[in-house]
Order: C-alpha cells, then structure tokens, then sequence
C-alpha cells in the first residue's frame, strides 16, 4: 500500500505538498520523510529531465515521476505493484498540473499548495487494495500489453 | 436594491449599513458587475446562515471561498456584509469540521491582496479595510486561538495563516490584542511543536508577531524560542536549508535587536555555537552558494553584526559592556576564522556576502585588544600560498571592481587602527619602497611586505594613470596614521624617488601624494566634461588622507608649504567651480589645517602668510562659504544612509523581496555610495569642530598684526647740532604716535575679522562677491574715519549726557532726602500732639473722677457706722429682755425656796458663775465694733 506521498520543486527541492495522513501506520516515519527530502536534495543537484525511477529504503520502495521540473514521489511496500504505484503518480500528476501549474513556479514558501493533500487522500483509497475490480483491470492491461 | 437592504438590516444592521456606505464610496469600476458579485454573496451568506441542510451549507461555503478568493469586489463586499455570518459560524458550528474550515479560508482570502492592473493605484485594498474590521474586536482574536487547539489540520492551518495575514495588515493592533489575551503567547509558541507545515506557518507569524515588540520578545524568549529556532535551524540543515532557516534567522535577529538582556540569554544559554554553525561552509566549495544559501548566511551575519554592536541605544551604559562579552565570546568561537573564509578567502561567494563578513570582522576587532592582536597574526590562504589576512585584505581592497566591497574592506582597516596605537605603529613600520619595486609588476605583490604594497598602490600613477588604486591606499593610510603624531612623522620621512631618477633628487611621499592629487584633479575635470553624472570619490578620499595628516602634526604642514606650488594648488581647488562642492570643502579644511598648526616661523611659510594668501585669492566670506556647503552636503548623505538602515533593518523574508531591496539601494540617487559610507558620523562631526576651530583662529590672526621688523625711518636718526635732550623729546613725541597707530590698526583689524566671520555664514548674495578692489578700499576708509569721528562725537555726547544724568540723579537724591526729612518732622509733629492730646483727656478725666468718689465713701462711711450701731442696740435689748426674765424666774424661785427651808445665798453662789459669760459676749461685741 501506498505509505508516504510527497510533491516536490525539482529546481531547489522545495516542498509543495506532503500527505497529511502519511506515518499514521508507518513506523519510523520522520526518518523515511527526512529520506525523502534528502533525495529531493540530491535531485535537485542534477539533471532536471522528465524522468521515471525506483529506489529501494530498507523495506521499502521510494517511486517518483520528474515532469515539468517537479517531482512526484511514493514510498510503498516492496510487494507493492510498481505499475500501479507509478499510476498513482500520474493520477497526482495530471491533477496537480490542473489545479496549480501557472503557480508552481512562483511558490516561495514550502508546502504552499498543503491543500492538494485532499486529492492524495481520495487518490490513495483508489490504489488502497491491489485486488479491486479496477486495479485487477489496470494490471490486465499491462500483460495484454506485453 | 431592496432584498439587499433587507439582507444588510439582518446581517450587519447599522454598522455594517455604515461601513458600505464608506466602502462604496471607495469602489470604482464596472457598476453592473459589482452588484453580480454582491447579489452572488449575499446569496451564499443567506444559504450559510438561514439554511438547514448541511451539504447545501458547506457547498454554499465553498462557492463564496472561490469567489472571494478571485475578485476584489468580491472580497469587498464579503468584509460589508459577510463577518457576522461566518463568524457565527466560527463559534456555533465547531462540531462541523468542514465548514469551519470553509470558514476560515474564505477569512484568509479575504485578507490576501488580489493583485490587479486594472484600477487606480490609491484605491484602497479590500485585504487592508477586512483587516481593520476584523481585528477591531479582541474576541474576535480570542476566537481564533481558541481555534488553535482544535484536532483539525486544516483548521489550524488556516487560522495561522489568518493571523499572519492580519498582522501583516495590522501590526499594532493585533500585537496589542495577542498581549491582552491569557497564554496566547504560549498557544502561539506551541505551533512551532506542531508537525512541519504548522510548524513553517507558525514560524512566520512569530517574525511579524515580535517585530518591534519588547514585551511579546520577552515572553517568547521565556517560553524557550531560542532553543525551538537552533532546532529547526538544525533540523533544516543550518545555511544549506531553505526559506525556513532564513525565518528563523529573522525571528532571532529580532529578538537581539538593541536588545541587551536577550542578547546576554542568548549567549548563557544556547552559547554562540549553533551560530558559528551555520557560518561554516566547506573550504573550495566554489558553486555551493544557491540564492537562498546565501539569503541564510546574510541573515547569520547580520546576527553576529547586532550581537557586535551590542543591545542598547547609544548613551546606554551597558551597551559598551554587552558589546565587548559578545566579541570575547564569539571570538573564542573561532568566528574570525569563518568570517575570513566566507569574506577573503571565498571570492567565489556572492560579493554581499563578502562584504557582510568582511563587516562583521571589522566590529569583532573595534577596540578589542584581544582580537585586534588575533587579527594581526592571522594568516589565511592554503600552503604554500599563505599570507597575513591584513595583507589579503589590502589586496581585495586594490584589487576589487565593486566600490562596495572596497568600503567593506576599508572599514576592517578603520576598526583595526581606531584606538590602536600599536597596530598603526606595526603597519606602519612597514611602509618603505621594495628593492624590487622599480622592476615589479602590479600584480604580483604576495611575497611583498604590507607597507610597501601600499607604498606602490600610493604612487602607482606613474606606471598607468589610474587613480583608484591610489585612491583606495590613500584611505587606509589615512587610517594608519590617524590620531597617531609618531606614525604621522614616521610616514613623512619617506622619500621616494623623483619621475626623473637621473638627477638623484627625492622627494617626501606627501608631496608625491599632493601630485596624485592634481591627475585625480585633471582626469576629474575631463570626466566633467564627458558629462559624467556620477561625481568621482577619489579626490575627496586623498583630500582626507590631507586632513587626517596635517591635524596635531606641524611638521606635516611644514612639508607641505615647502613649496609653494603646492598651496597654491590648494587654494584653486577650494575655490575653482570645476570640482563639486565636497572637492572644494575639504581642500578649504586642508588650507584652514594649515594656518591652525603651523608652528613655522619662516617668511612666506607661516600662519599669517596662509592665511593672507587666503585672504587675498579666495577672500574670507567665500572661504567660509565652503564649509556651508560642505555641511550641508554631509547633512544630505546622512540622511541617505538613515534610509538604508531602515531598509536593511525590515530585511526580506522572501527572495523577491531580497532582489526588491536590492534594487532600491542602487537606486540610491546622484551621490556616490563610497562617500556615504566612508565619510561616516565620525568623521563629519570631526570636520564640524575643525571648522569652528580654524574659524576662530584666523579670526584671531586678521586681530594681530604681523611682528615684522619695521623699516627705521629717517626720523629716528639724530640730525646735525640736535642735542640729547630736543632728540629724545622727538622720539618720545614719535614713538607716541606709532602706538596711537598701531592701537587704531589693532582694534580695526578686530572688528574687520569679526565682521567677515559673521558674514562669512550668511547665504546672501553679497557674499558671493569677490574681494575689494582698491579704489573701493580707499572709500570704505574714508567712510570709516568719516564713521569714527562721528562716533567721537557720539561718545563725547553720550558722556555729556551721563553726566546730566548724574547729577540729576543727585539733585533727585537730595529732594527725596529732605523730602524724607520733612515726613519724619512731620510725623514727630503729629506723634507729639496726640501726646498732648492724650494727656490733657487724662486730666479732664482725674478732675472729673476726683470729686465724685470722695462723697461716696463719706457716705458709705456714715451709712455703716449707722447700721453698727442700729445693730449693736437690738442685740443688746435683746440682752435685757432675756436678763429681766432671768431676774424674775430667780426672784420666784427663792420665795419658794426659803418658803420650804432652802439656804437661797448657797444656790445663789452657783448662779453667779453662770452670769459672768454674758460679760464675755459683750466684750466680743464691742471688738466687733
């Protein structure tokens, strides 16, 4: 299951949202969020290309999507999809664009879009059972696809 | 229009009618679509308020939340109609976690300014008028931090948010009211413990909520926020975190600002430690300095820079006391080791960020022995490249192309030498001309020794022709001898070699600099021509090096007037309109220093000649003149960095902002930045008292006359046959009258001095006008002992009339004295009749009283003798009448005795006793009478 959700400035690693709800069920969860920014930290030292990447933390998986110089990450369990996980952040993605891409570059205090967290909320019960109707049909796809 | 009155009487009733009659009175625009948007809020305000399901409530919250959040007009008519509502709902509706959160952001985006082109710029903001009326009740901010301890995110998220924005709209108010409420403080500073997002939001309201708040500053340094700021700072990542860091930085800088008792908890508490922490930066990390990197170690900096200059106002006695704890203690942190790494030795840093660090070590040092020796034997740079920080300072300062980092530089400088005699004496043992340096290219300069790197930046015009290097040596020698007579003669004994070092002549580095001088001057006049607008700061920087030299030292002035090239230059400079106003001002201090210490004695070279030559080329009143200006050109860059100040001191908490503020200081005007800083309070008021001295000694020079040796007159020579004694009567007679003279030119001499020191000041055209010809001189003496004689006159008058004065006095004296006399005749007059007068009333009254008592007594006499008497018979009658009766009973009684056979004369013997009593009573009677 998805565990930790956070979007990022890739240009000087500033947060713009984090999950409200995320640790409630995670233990040690200022270490792996500390993980994360330190990633973004990292990333921001480098090239800022739309990109797609996994890293393991421990038990954990960290996901992200780079695109429109910001990143978009996930921690899920290692049993956790993959395909699904990246689904997710698409769906974040496609919304966060929506609702607040002419200001994303203007942003000049971390967490200035905190209020997103609502739509991670609802997001995140979709993707929250890997056995539901749509998520079986999202991995159907992937095999057909193969 | 009417639904509309109907909704504002049961909304806002009259208070509300009131403030939208003012608000629209504000509003301009589209009429049409301002009474939509109204119609569009007072619908949500009605679904809020009157309806009875809740979705539809919260539905109607958020629809007024996007309007209000997008249009002005909106947001206007909201603060008319809508606090009320939404303010009910704040304290009736807490259960319903959603439209309280609905709430609160509408309150948010009603107080958050909508920016717009459309519009005037003076309208007035609807953010700012919502702020005004919803901070004018102090429950209202009791609400909201009641608010802060729901268990809502959102809730409390906004209601921070909502504070933050009114203190940005409404600073004092808020502050006030924060104070008023019980633990509002410590509600507030318990956010900081909340997770991250509170916490950044809380982090922010705390730097409005403490600016300029002595008491809210002391509460929250008792509620531990120097430890909460260090965490975070920690936590963050210290310079390398990000806007978070440079809040708190914020906050801590303005809880030390003139903030002595702070200031001293800061450092017995947390220590200076973390501070150092985020000063240190990685040796050779060249494109480590983000912008906010940089924002963050500014901010650090800034920090050390209010702990140097202590906690109180100027005056305050402990300020001196604070500011010398807190350079102990930061240097026995090493901080001088950061700071020359991020000011000297990291010329890949940003140059606000060298030139702060570079500030920063000039206040560690200011009149700290300790560090100013730690300064001294410091060496920065990396083997084998190693050299002292004196010399790689001096190097920025003759290397840099920003005029604001050689400022900073020259101000290490400054602190170093003010009040160190030792360190002016070590620099300037230094400064004699290198072997190598005929042959020496400029930039290699490493393995040269301080004093004679600056020897060569002094005359290195002889090599290209540009005068800033000269320029810049010039104010840091300027520095090294300053109020020091031993480095002042030390300098001046260095010779240098002529541009001609064929003939083998020398000449002294003070004459050197006098020619640097005139290139400056010249390529200034040809930059004048070009129309340059920016004046030029490096004539008016040599000209104090002039100042700062001849002050106190006569050999100094002596050396200069060796040759007269040199004074006459002077006194173009001071008096020619092809150089600014501050060029001629100091060149007119340079001429007064050397008339008030010229101890020379030489014709031509002393004080009197200066001063003539003054006289005669500038004229006096116009001399004084150049002071005028050039106090007000100094009261005018004063002012200039009065407005600095207040900008740096509202420091950014943003990057835009940083950029904002940026901007502005370079749009500072037309006055040069490196005069402002370099020609600080000190030394203007220094130049104040020069001036009021070098006044009042010339006026006292144009008061003597010149002790020359007068030429002996043919008179004075005894003539053929005159004898002794005819001689000396003759020179008697003419000795006489050259004192007469003399007093005459004396007293003249006076009171032309005076009135040329008073004029001297004015601001009227007469003033400009050039000295006297000499026909005009003719006439004015004329006139004079036209003047004098009338004033003879006068006097002989007015003596006259002192004497008839007097002795009207006396004649006045005298008729009051025998005025005086003939009352006191008068009064001894009348004094003595009323004696009479009360003696003659006393005999009429003895004669009356005299024969009415005498009657009287004879009177009372006869009438008590008569009552004695009266007195004395019935008693005795009554005597008889009892003795009658006595008889009779005894005569009965001895009948019948001797009738029965008694011996009556035996009886009788008895009774005879008892009869001698009565004798007795008579006896007492007649005493009584």
């Amino acid at each position: 299951m998805v565990k930790l959700t956070m979007i990022a400035r890739v240009t000087d690693d500033l947060p713009l949202v984090e999950g409200l709800d995320d640790g409630r069920d995670l233990k040690d969860a200022d270490f792996y969020k500390q993980q994360a920014k330190l990633l973004f930290k990292n990333l921001s030292k480098g090239q800022h290309e739309a990109s797609r990447m996994s890293i393991e933390t421990g038990p954990y998986l960290f996901h992200y999507i780079i695109e429109g110089r910001v990143c978009y990450l996930t921690m899920c369990d290692c049993s956790y999809p993959k395909k699904l996980a990246f689904q997710y952040l698409e769906d974040l993605k496609n919304e966060f664009e929506r609702v607040n891409g002419n200001q994303i570059e203007t942003a000049a205090r971390p967490y200035a879009f905190i209020k997103f967290d609502t739509f991670i909320q609802k997001t995140k019960k979709l993707y929250l059972d890997t056995r539901t109707q749509r998520n079986l049909a999202k991995l159907n796809d992937e095999l057909y696809e193969r | 229009m009417d639904s509309r009155s109907i909704n504002l009487r049961g909304f806002a009733g009259n208070a509300g009618k009131n403030i939208m009659q003012g608000i629209g009175g504000f509003v301009f625009g589209n009429e049409r679509s301002e009474s939509k948007e109204d119609s569009y809020v007072e619908r949500f305000l009605d679904r809020i308020s009157n309806g009875t399901i809740s979705d539809d409530r919260r539905s109607a919250m958020t629809e007024l939340q996007s309007l209000v959040a997008e249009s002005r007009s909106a947001q206007m008519s909201f603060g008319a109609m809508g606090f009320p509502v939404l303010l009910n709902v704040l304290k009736e509706d807490r259960e319903d976690v959603e439209l309280v959160r609905g709430a609160l952001e509408t309150f948010v985006s009603a107080l958050t300014p909508i920016e717009t082109s459309q519009g005037p710029k003076t309208e007035v903001q609807p953010a700012s008028v919502n702020s005004d009326l919803l901070s004018r009740e102090t429950e209202n901010i009791s609400l909201l931090l009641s608010l802060l301890s729901e268990e809502d995110f959102y809730v409390r998220y906004y209601t921070i948010q909502l504070l933050t924005a009114l203190l940005t709209n409404s600073l004092k108010r808020l502050q006030e009211a924060i104070l008023l409420i019980p633990r509002g403080i410590t509600v507030l500073m318990d956010m900081l413990m909340d997770r991250e997002v509170i916490r950044n939001e809380a982090l922010l309201l705390l730097t409005y909520l403490t600016r300029d708040a002595e008491e809210i500053q002391k509460i929250v340094v008792f509620e531990g926020v120097f430890e909460k700021i260090f965490s975070i700072i920690r936590e963050e990542g210290y310079s390398d975190g990000g806007v978070v860091v440079q809040d708190c930085l914020e906050l801590l800088n303005n809880l030390i600002r003139q903030n002595a008792s702070n200031q001293m908890l800061l450092k017995e508490t947390i220590g200076f430690d973390p501070l150092i922490a985020i000063l240190k930066i990685r040796r050779g990390s060249a494109f480590n300095f983000t912008q906010q990197k940089t924002v963050n170690l500014l901010g650090a900096l800034d920090t050390v820079e209010l702990l140097l200059m202590g906690g109180g106002s100027s005056g305050e006695p402990g300020k001196d006391a604070n500011k010398t704890t807190n350079q102990t203690a930061l240097a026995q942190k090493n901080i001088l080791d950061h700071l020359l790494l991020l000011g000297v030795e990291s010329q890949w840093a940003p140059v606000a960020l060298r030139c702060m660090a570079l500030r920063c070590i000039g206040n560690l040092v200011l009149r700290n022995p300790q560090n100013l020796d730690s300064l001294a034997s410091k060496q920065v740079g990396e083997d084998p490249h190693v050299q002292p920080a004196l010399s790689a300072i001096f190097s920025i300062i003759l290397r840099t192309s920003l005029a604001q980092e050689f400022v900073a530089a020259d101000y290490v400088f400054k602190c170093f030498c003010e009040k160190n005699p030792g360190g002016q004496a070590l620099l300037a043992s230094t400064i004699a001309p290198h072997p190598n340096q005929a042959h020496a290219t400029f930039g290699a300069t490493t393995d040269m020794p301080f004093g004679s790197i600056l020897l060569q930046a002094l005359v290195s015009s002889d090599d290209n022709g540009d005068m800033e290097a000269c320029c810049r040596a010039s104010s840091v020698l300027s520095h090294i001898i300053k109020d020091n007579l031993q480095c002042k003669d030390r300098v001046l004994q260095i010779q240098l070699e002529t541009p001609a070092p064929s003939l083998g002549r020398t000449e002294p580095l003070l004459h050197r600099i006098v020619t640097c001088l005139s290139i400056a001057a010249s390529a200034e006049g040809e930059n004048g021509q070009s129309g340059q607008p920016e004046e030029s700061y490096i004539q008016p920087v040599i000209l104090r090096l002039l100042i700062v030299w001849l002050v106190d030292c006569a050999n100094a002035v002596d050396c200069l007037l060796e040759s007269a090239v040199h004074l006459n230059y002077i006194i173009e400079l001071a008096s020619s309109k092809r150089y600014s106003a501050c060029v001629r001002g100091l060149a007119a201090v340079v001429l007064g220093a050397c008339v008030l210490y010229n101890a020379s004695r030489e014709k031509g070279r002393d004080a009197f000649a200066v001063a003539d030559a003054i006289s005669q080329k500038i004229g006096l009143s116009t001399y004084f003149l150049r002071f005028d200006e050039l106090r007000k050109r100094f009261a005018h860059s004063s002012s200039g960095q009065q407005n600095r100040k207040q900008l740096s001191r509202s420091s950014a908490n943003s990057m835009s902002d940083f950029q904002e503020i940026e901007e502005e200081e370079i749009n500072k005007g037309d006055q040069h930045p490196v005069l402002s800083e370099i020609f600080d309070s000190h030394f203007v008021s220094f130049l104040s008292k020069l001036e009021t001295d070098i006044r009042d000694n010339i006026m006292d020079i144009f008061s003597r006359t010149k002790t020359a040796t007068a030429i002996i007159p043919a008179e004075l020579e005894q003539k053929n046959g005159e004898v002794d004694g005819e001689y000396i009567k003759r020179l008697k007679s003419f000795v006489e009258k050259q004192c007469n003279e003399m007093q005459d030119l004396l007293g003249r001499n006076a009171m032309l001095a005076e009135e040329l020191v008073r004029t001297g000041g004015g601001n009227s055209a007469d003033s400009l006008q050039k000295p006297s010809s000499g026909r005009e001189r003719v006439q004015i003496e004329s006139l004079r002992q036209e003047l004098e004689g009338a004033t003879r006159r006068i006097e002989a008058l007015r003596a006259e009339h002192t004497q008839i004065e007097a002795e009207a006095s006396n004649q006045r004296n005298l008729a009051a004295k025998l005025e005086s006399d003939l009352k006191s005749l008068s009064d001894a007059y009348n004094s003595l009749e009323q004696a009479n007068f009360r003696l003659d009333s006393e005999v009429k009254a003895l004669r009356q009283g005299g024969s009415a008592p005498y009657p009287d007594v004879e009177a009372i006499k006869a009438e008590a003798k008569e009552e004695a008497e009266k007195e004395s018979e019935a008693e005795l009658n009554d005597l008889l009448v009892c003795l009658g009766q006595e008889q009779s009973k005894v005569e009965k009684l001895s009948t019948r005795l001797a009738e029965l056979g008694e011996d009556v004369d035996t009886l009788l013997q008895g009774i005879g006793d008892d009869t001698a009593l009565p004798d007795d009573d008579d006896d007492e009677d007649e005493d009584d009478e």
